[in-house]
């Protein structure tokens, strides 16, 4: 008898843990999408700085620009500057592509942003400068559009998918007790 | 990239076809695409088109170009960094890794007067460089008078191959030979062509004696390397810009030789050239070295001294 309710508590605490898991997971990621659009806008603040001002080979701007940062959009950049250096020869547009759809999670952004962050190969590879210096600052622009967004959503759900997990685990143990 | 490495230039495309080819590098001079028309190469002094399958045939039967391809294959050359060659593609051209020239035709955006930039880019032209040692060592005697290096302009039309006759000749300088003792040779390399240097580094060898000032233009790199460096000869690719006036009469009078070579198939043709025509009226160079045109790129043609009188004539041998 007494095993039976140890077993039950255990079973109720792990129903309680993984409901509180799964909403503490969804806050991560609501954080890391928020902190991937904030690093994209630096990130194309500093490429403009590099290939702009300093014509810096873009192998390079891309390895000095990944670094510090901390989510996977360091993975597409370095990928990108590996594959600029051994590549196979396919365009800018391709190695870019692959790599955003390789390194970023499907989860971490809707189709529209995994698309906006594909197009923004157009802005780092550009014989004009003066239109790639606008692509580049447009890139900045909607990246902090996008960041502001997604720090707002944030703010408002975090905390709230945190306290439904929380909700849902304590309502699900009472359901089954 | 090594200076054979060419294949890294071009797009997987065109790699594929060029690596089935199994082309000799150094027969190799040149890569034509033009959009909407088949890819030809000059190959051994001779046109060919480049099939798909890597075969040389008729010029019209080459892989059909795309303006896909050609906008690949200037990524490709740029390293993918079109923006670090604004400057040089508004001119028409662009000097890529490992020393080799790539002409730039399209749509050309004016801002006023100034060229802006070359947009929907049409065609390209890669001049593969080369490095062809000991090219030049048949010549050297011509050019010595009592020890002394004389002051020489080496003449060709486009193509002719004065690029890699100065780049021996400034090899075999620095480091000596049976003829003159090594020397200090200050090289300005305003297009990289002459070390083909990549990250500050020279990829074609010019020697123990031999200081590079790479991507300066003449004017200001010959004054440069008078100041400081020390140099008993400077060369310099393409004088003739009105720019250089002060420059070369700097370096004549001072004492340093001067090794230059300019566009041009004969003396009369440079002449018109205000600078060259000047320096020639005042018998400033004391050798002219005129060589072949493009079917026999580097094959020197004539010496003359600075009476213009004939040292060497490839058809009847020394002369005087």
């Amino acid at each position: 008898m007494d095993l039976y309710l140890w077993l039950k508590l255990g079973g109720l605490c792990c129903l309680f843990f993984s409901c509180l898991g799964f909403g503490m997971d969804a806050e991560r990621n609501l954080k890391l999408r928020w902190r991937l659009f904030v690093e994209a806008k630096d990130v194309f603040a500093i490429l403009e700085k590099e290939m702009i001002f300093h014509h810096a080979r873009a192998d390079d701007a891309l390895k000095l620009a990944s670094g510090g940062l901390c989510t996977c959009l360091s993975e597409v950049l370095i990928e990108v500057a590996w594959q600029i250096e051994h590549g196979k020869g396919e365009s800018f547009e391709q190695i870019w592509k692959m790599a955003v759809k390789s390194r970023i999670p499907k989860y971490l952004l809707k189709t529209e942003e995994t698309e906006l962050l594909c197009r923004a190969s157009s802005a780092l590879c550009c014989s004009d400068t003066i239109m790639q210096k606008t692509l580049l600052l447009q890139n900045q622009e909607r990246f902090a559009h996008l960041s502001d967004s997604a720090k707002k959503e944030y703010q408002e759900k975090g905390s709230l998918v945190r306290r439904l997990s929380v909700a849902g685990g304590v309502f699900l143990v009472i359901l089954l007790l | 990239m090594e200076q054979d490495n060419y294949l890294a230039l071009l797009p997987s495309k065109l790699r594929k076809s060029f690596l089935a080819a199994c082309l000799d590098r150094n027969k190799l001079q040149e890569i034509r695409l033009r959009t909407g028309r088949p890819l030809t190469i000059r190959y051994d002094g001779r046109e060919y088109g480049l099939k798909e399958e890597g075969v040389l045939g008729r010029a019209e039967e080459g892989i059909a170009i795309t303006t896909e391809t050609v906008n690949e294959t200037l990524e490709q050359l740029t390293g993918y960094s079109l923006y670090a060659y604004d400057q040089e593609m508004k001119q028409g051209f662009l000097t890529v890794e490992g020393g080799h020239r790539v002409g730039i035709v399209g749509k050309v955006i004016l801002s006023g007067e100034q060229i802006q930039c070359i947009r929907y880019v049409s065609g390209l032209n890669i001049r593969l460089s080369h490095q062809i040692p000991d090219c030049a060592r048949e010549l050297l005697p011509y050019l010595i008078q009592e020890d002394i290096f004389c002051h020489t302009l080496i003449l060709s039309p486009p193509g002719g191959g004065k690029t890699t006759v100065l780049r021996d000749l400034i090899r075999l300088l620095a480091n000596g030979s049976e003829w003159i003792a090594g020397k200090n040779v200050g090289v300005v390399d305003e297009r990289s062509e002459l070390a083909g240097s990549y990250h500050g580094k020279a990829q074609n060898d010019l020697g123990l004696r031999s200081d590079v000032l790479d991507g300066c233009p003449k004017a200001e790199g010959m004054t440069m390397l008078l100041r400081s460096m020390a140099p008993q000869i400077i060369a310099v690719d393409e004088l003739g810009s009105e720019r250089d006036r002060h420059a070369v009469k700097n370096v004549f009078y001072c004492g340093c030789r001067l090794l230059a070579t300019a566009h041009g198939s004969s003396l009369s043709d440079i002449r018109k050239n205000p600078l060259l025509g000047d320096l020639i009226g005042q018998r400033m160079f004391e050798r002219y070295v005129l060589l072949g045109n493009s079917e026999t790129p580097g094959r020197i043609c004539r010496i003359l001294d600075g009476e213009e009188r004939l040292l060497f004539d490839a058809q009847q041998g020394r002369s005087g």
